[in-house]
């Protein structure tokens, strides 16, 4: 009797008919969503740091522990050395400084296998594999949280009850905002002398507003993931593209045009490319873009390919902890002549936000620190339906 | 409020056992029921699913736990093991059957968005393209496949969009054709495209 009294509750004297509605659905929808909510963000926590448990993992092999001198190997010395032992490199990633070791990824062309070794920053010296993974663990973490490991229902369930997170995420700000100078106070702070209800109590409504803004922002990133008029709106109120659908279908169609005539273009170049024969000097390619690009930070080395006749340079900043971890890139041609120039701020905001919407969805976007306080948001985000149901429970 | 923890816990159980779908990839149970196989063919038509689909597995459960799942390396464990495994079961099969495996499996390749290298290999022929052409066309070709992979963001876990797609870049993909071919090239090339109509159709985004 009393449940059904809480539920469907009477307006209160003074309580305006917005301030009812919003505290109604606050609730309903709370509870309709609360064990998916939960395990979405108590999954995307745990997933969060997988790349960092992974190189812990592998620590001795992931990072230098040994003498270096102030001299990075060049890469025309690790291709050689590689090419001794019948692998061809594909890949070589330099970090930011010496306190890791440097990745090559190669192709065995004996036994036709990709692999990778970890090698010195600067004797060149293979140190070994990351052969360490907890990736199963990782991947039921991932797919809990995409899918709750029920496929495509799951995947709507997942996707509705975040769009229900986000209105709540409204409402609750609508609730938690101060009627008068004392419930401002209050609105801020937790009190932690006062008795548990109190602390549940203040535990949601302060915590959550202080984490309003980002969990806005990781809702919609992952809205954005899961639902394609979600990403067709961010995208083209970001000045971008739209999604191709049956209405936009005739509107679009030049502009798709374009975008074919463009890889068209590149094809052509490409096939041009791949009959070049000539022997580049890795070593001055690196020394050229690190001209091109005049800072600090982790260095991808990418060989040409079947698809793909070109080096490419990929560059990403680590000045400091809160700088964006976003990728520029230099190609140059099979005989090493400089081609292309491609600086992240150059391109438009939408196809800015369409490169890196999972990197601002998981917080690497802003790297460890990133990851830390997406963390740190997402387990507050993990309490909010447990608070939420005590408060209630409480009030039966 | 007993009750209403009673459904909490028993929505938590269901969402906890529920078994996510199987990856993509052939399914071999409906290819065996059009190829009409004997009791000793269909025992060992069995035995071999059974067995490349296992060691497909733990193929992939090495590279999930190398930490170094991609793409690419996905699609290369699953095309390799799927021709290798359509070369096993052609040897117990007759000719008819040998065909109906053949096109099933190129048909359901997985990661194959685009005409099959064997369908291009055949235009080339037919066509008699001369080499600059032939270049031209592996070009075309190549923008296609770009051009489509690069839309991915738009149309990620969109069927239908991605539909959508594939069939503009098509038409584009056509119309540059029709720059490099002479017209009775182009008419067979049409022609010859039918072999593969249902591309594009059932992307699943």
């Amino acid at each position: 009797m009393r449940l059904k009294q809480s539920l469907f509750r009477k307006r209160r004297k003074k309580e305006s008919l917005f301030k009812y509605i919003m505290s109604v659905s606050h609730l309903w929808l709370g509870l309709l969503s609360s064990v998916v909510v939960f395990i979405v963000c108590f999954s995307g926590a745990m997933y969060s740091f997988k790349t960092q448990i992974a190189e812990l993992l592998n620590y001795e092999v992931v990072f230098n522990s040994q003498e270096t001198d102030a001299n990075w190997i060049q890469p025309d010395k690790i291709k050689t050395n590689f090419l001794e032992e019948n692998r061809q490199v594909t890949t070589i990633i330099y970090p930011s400084d010496f306190s890791r070791n440097i990745l090559v990824a190669y192709h065995d062309v004996e036994e036709d296998y990709d692999g990778h070794f970890y090698i010195h920053p600067t004797s060149g010296k293979i140190i070994g594999s990351s052969s360490r993974s907890i990736g199963h663990f990782f991947d039921l973490m991932k797919s809990i949280h995409k899918n709750l490991l029920l496929g495509k229902v799951g995947n709507h369930i997942v996707g509705v009850s975040i769009l229900i997170f986000v209105v709540l995420l409204v409402s609750g700000l609508v609730l938690w905002f101060p009627k008068n100078k004392k419930q401002w106070k209050q609105g801020f702070t937790i009190k932690w002398s006062a008795k548990l209800p109190r602390i549940i109590y203040d535990l949601h409504n302060t915590l959550g507003f202080y984490t309003f803004l980002l969990l806005l922002f990781i809702s919609i990133t992952g809205l954005y993931v899961s639902y394609a008029w979600v990403k067709s709106a961010v995208v083209v109120s970001l000045g971008g593209q739209p999604v191709l659908n049956e209405a936009n279908a005739e509107a679009m169609k030049s502009e798709l045009s374009n975008v074919f005539a463009s890889f068209l273009e590149e094809s052509i170049d490409n096939q041009e490319e791949k009959k070049k024969e000539a022997s580049v000097s890795l070593n001055q390619l690196l020394e050229d873009s690190n001209q091109r690009l005049p800072y600090k930070g982790i260095t991808t080395i990418h060989f040409p390919t079947e698809d793909n006749p070109n080096y490419q340079i990929t560059k990403i900043k680590q000045e400091s902890i809160f700088s964006a971890v976003v990728p520029d890139h230099v190609k140059y041609g099979k005989d090493g002549q400089f081609k292309k120039l491609i600086l992240f701020s150059d391109q438009s905001i939408a196809d800015q936000f369409m490169e890196v919407s999972l990197p601002l969805h998981t917080g690497e976007i802003l790297g460890l620190s990133g990851i830390i306080l997406y963390f740190i948001v997402t387990m507050i985000a993990c309490s909010m339906p447990v608070t939420g149901i005590l408060i209630w429970v409480r009030k039966l | 409020m007993k009750k209403f923890l009673l459904i909490l816990a028993t929505v938590s159980v269901l969402f906890s056992c529920g078994n996510e779908k199987k990856r993509r990839g052939i399914d071999f149970t409906k290819l065996k029921a059009e190829l009409n196989l004997s009791a000793d063919q269909e025992e060992k038509y069995d035995a071999i699913v059974t067995s490349y689909e296992e060691n497909r597995q733990t193929q992939l459960e090495e590279l999930k736990a190398s930490g170094k799942m991609s793409r690419k390396g996905y699609m290369k464990i699953m095309k390799t093991s799927y021709t290798k495994q359509e070369e096993a079961l052609k040897a117990l099969m007759n000719e008819e059957q040998k065909e109906l495996t053949h096109e099933f499996v190129k048909r359901y390749m997985p990661g194959q968005s685009d005409y099959s290298d064997e369908l291009k290999t055949e235009i080339v022929q037919t066509l008699a393209l001369d080499s600059t052409q032939a270049v031209q066309y592996k070009a075309v070709n190549e923008a296609f496949t770009k051009a489509f992979r690069d839309a991915h963001d738009h149309y990620h876990g969109n069927g239908e969009a991605a539909t959508m797609y594939w069939n503009q870049f098509n038409e584009d993909r056509k119309v540059a054709l029709q720059k490099i071919f002479s017209d009775d090239q182009y008419a067979q090339y049409l022609e010859l495209i039918k072999k593969e109509s249902y591309r594009g159709q059932n992307e699943k985004g």
